[in-house]
């Protein structure tokens, strides 16, 4: 029976999951449809891929849930299945992780801009966000995970959804440019900014996935860790920026590159790894093998 | 007398409701809209994209912007005599087939509509044919693609070859962007630009309708 995640984390490095959207595509998911649709079509799809990462040692799996608010369903039409869709998600990622490990709610962005950017008030995405985390929770994750964000607003209306929703255990991530863009978010966020307001938000736990540059979290690690040092920071990168190919697309970095890659985010201060866009069980498994068990 | 350099400055930093009421007392103080148009919110337009391109400006910036620089726009429209702005070019935009992803497209669309062309925004999940279809209707100049995914761009070469079958590329020139794009990869579609960002898609734009920069 697992401890409380808090508990887990005073025992050494967590390691995340690797990617589930190219995992996916890998497993035949057409073109053209969401992951979240097929939760309601092909649940054995998606089981799937949790319980390959939770064999290569994956200690905690995030739900295949990150386009589900109900604000981005609603452009597919599934608005009114959003709590089905979410605990669901929850559901079919318990199932495969059992009693022994973790579980995160996965909330990305809503895919519209908040107010003034767009037209997004930020207490309406708060309250879709607050639903979608309560869904998650019912169908029995350990708490909530809010990554991918670019804009720091959003990210932090997401944080406090999750904690209005009873979750006691909170990661935020934010997508970091590289070198050229100043480390910062498409938005302009820099990794001190997101460190700051996200804890200040009530996140547990606040890093970095996926991004332009994966090699930069590093960078952005260590600039988090700079300015917050006592709290865990989470690196999760892509196995690489996709290269396109004749027979479809390919992540340039292979597992033992990419637990290397991850190991200088691990030196910089992340304290929760895991993998992003590209990333296999194949790369978990590397990555397993270099932490101490 | 009105002031078109604050008017300028006040769509430079996003204020919209200063950018509406500094419109509408140049135009009550008699300005020409064009004038008003040409010397106070192209150029503040142009000087956001050359910020956003230094670094200085990120995406809210340049939103805010694009957002006062539209409400005082619609100021003017109510006074500009048909035919007496001619659009740097008329672009239809849309994120492609199987794609829902619009920040980056609708980006593009203000940035463009800032720099003076006349946008045609068909949205997301844009099928080919109805590309061609908008192309045709419109007499556009540009048709503009947007992909965020690796799995969605490959609906950029069919558009291109749409465009081909029905003979418009003699008069439509192809740009694309988007996450999972690259210059290499415009080129392999046979698309005439690749735009890395709003404010590269704007100088693209520009320079394949033959406009200055």
């Amino acid at each position: 029976m697992r401890t409380s995640l808090a508990e887990r984390l005073k025992r050494g490095i967590v390691l995340l999951d690797g990617a589930m959207g190219t995992e996916l595509i890998r497993a035949g998911l057409p073109n053209g449809k969401v992951p979240e649709a097929w939760l309601l079509e092909r649940p054995d799809a998606i089981g799937a891929v949790h319980a390959a990462y939770l064999a290569a040692g994956s200690d905690l799996v995030y739900t295949c849930t990150f386009g589900g608010t109900s604000i981005k369903l609603r452009r597919l039409g599934l608005e009114a299945q959003a709590g089905e869709i979410n605990r669901l998600g929850a559901r079919a990622a318990r199932a495969a992780a059992g009693e022994d490990r973790w579980v995160l709610g996965d909330i990305g962005p809503t895919g519209e801009l908040l107010d003034p950017m767009g037209d997004l008030e930020e207490i309406v995405a708060q309250a879709a966000f607050a639903a979608q985390a309560k869904a998650l929770l019912e169908g029995g994750a350990d708490g909530i995970v809010v990554e991918t964000m670019t804009d720091l607003n959003e990210a932090a209306a997401a944080v406090r959804g999750a904690k209005e929703a009873g979750a006691r255990f909170i990661i935020a991530t934010m997508s970091f440019e590289g070198a050229s863009k100043s480390f910062r978010t498409m938005m302009g966020t820099t990794p001190e900014q997101a460190v700051t307001a996200l804890a200040e938000a009530g996140a547990t736990a606040v890093g970095a996935n996926c991004g332009g540059d994966p090699p930069a979290l590093a960078t952005v690690i260590a600039r988090m860790r700079a300015v917050a040092p006592g709290l865990p920071l989470v690196a999760k990168p892509n196995a690489g920026m996709p290269v396109h190919e004749a027979g479809g697309d390919v992540h340039p970095v292979g597992p033992d590159q990419f637990a290397a890659l991850v190991k200088t985010m691990i030196d910089a201060g992340a304290t929760i790894v895991g993998g992003c866009c590209g990333s296999s069980p194949a790369h978990l498994a590397a990555l397993r093998a270099i932490l101490p068990s | 007398m009105a002031d078109l350099s604050a008017l300028k400055a006040s769509v430079l930093n996003g204020k919209r409701v200063v950018a509406e009421t500094l419109a509408r007392e140049a135009l009550a103080a008699g300005v020409d809209p064009v004038v008003v148009m040409k010397e106070a919110l192209i150029p503040a337009m142009n000087e956001v994209g050359e910020k956003f391109t230094a670094g200085e400006y990120f995406v809210p910036e340049m939103l805010v912007a694009a957002k006062a620089m539209k409400a005082a726009m619609e100021v003017l429209r109510t006074k500009l005599v048909a035919g007496s702005f001619t659009p740097a070019g008329k672009v239809v935009i849309g994120t492609v087939r199987g794609d829902l992803h619009d920040i980056g497209k609708n980006l593009v669309k203000v940035m463009l509509e800032g720099a003076g062309f006349e946008v045609i925004d068909l949205g997301v999940d844009v099928a080919p044919e109805k590309f061609v279809e908008a192309a045709k209707q419109h007499s556009a100049q540009l048709v503009a693609m947007s992909a965020l995914l690796t799995t969605t761009m490959l609906a950029m070469p069919d558009t291109v070859k749409a465009l081909d079958a029905a003979g418009l590329r003699g008069k439509v020139k192809v740009m694309v962007g988007g996450a999972a794009t690259t210059e290499a990869f415009a080129k392999e579609i046979n698309a005439d630009g690749y735009g890395a960002d709003a404010a590269g898609a704007v100088s693209l734009a520009r320079k394949l309708v033959g406009a200055p920069a």
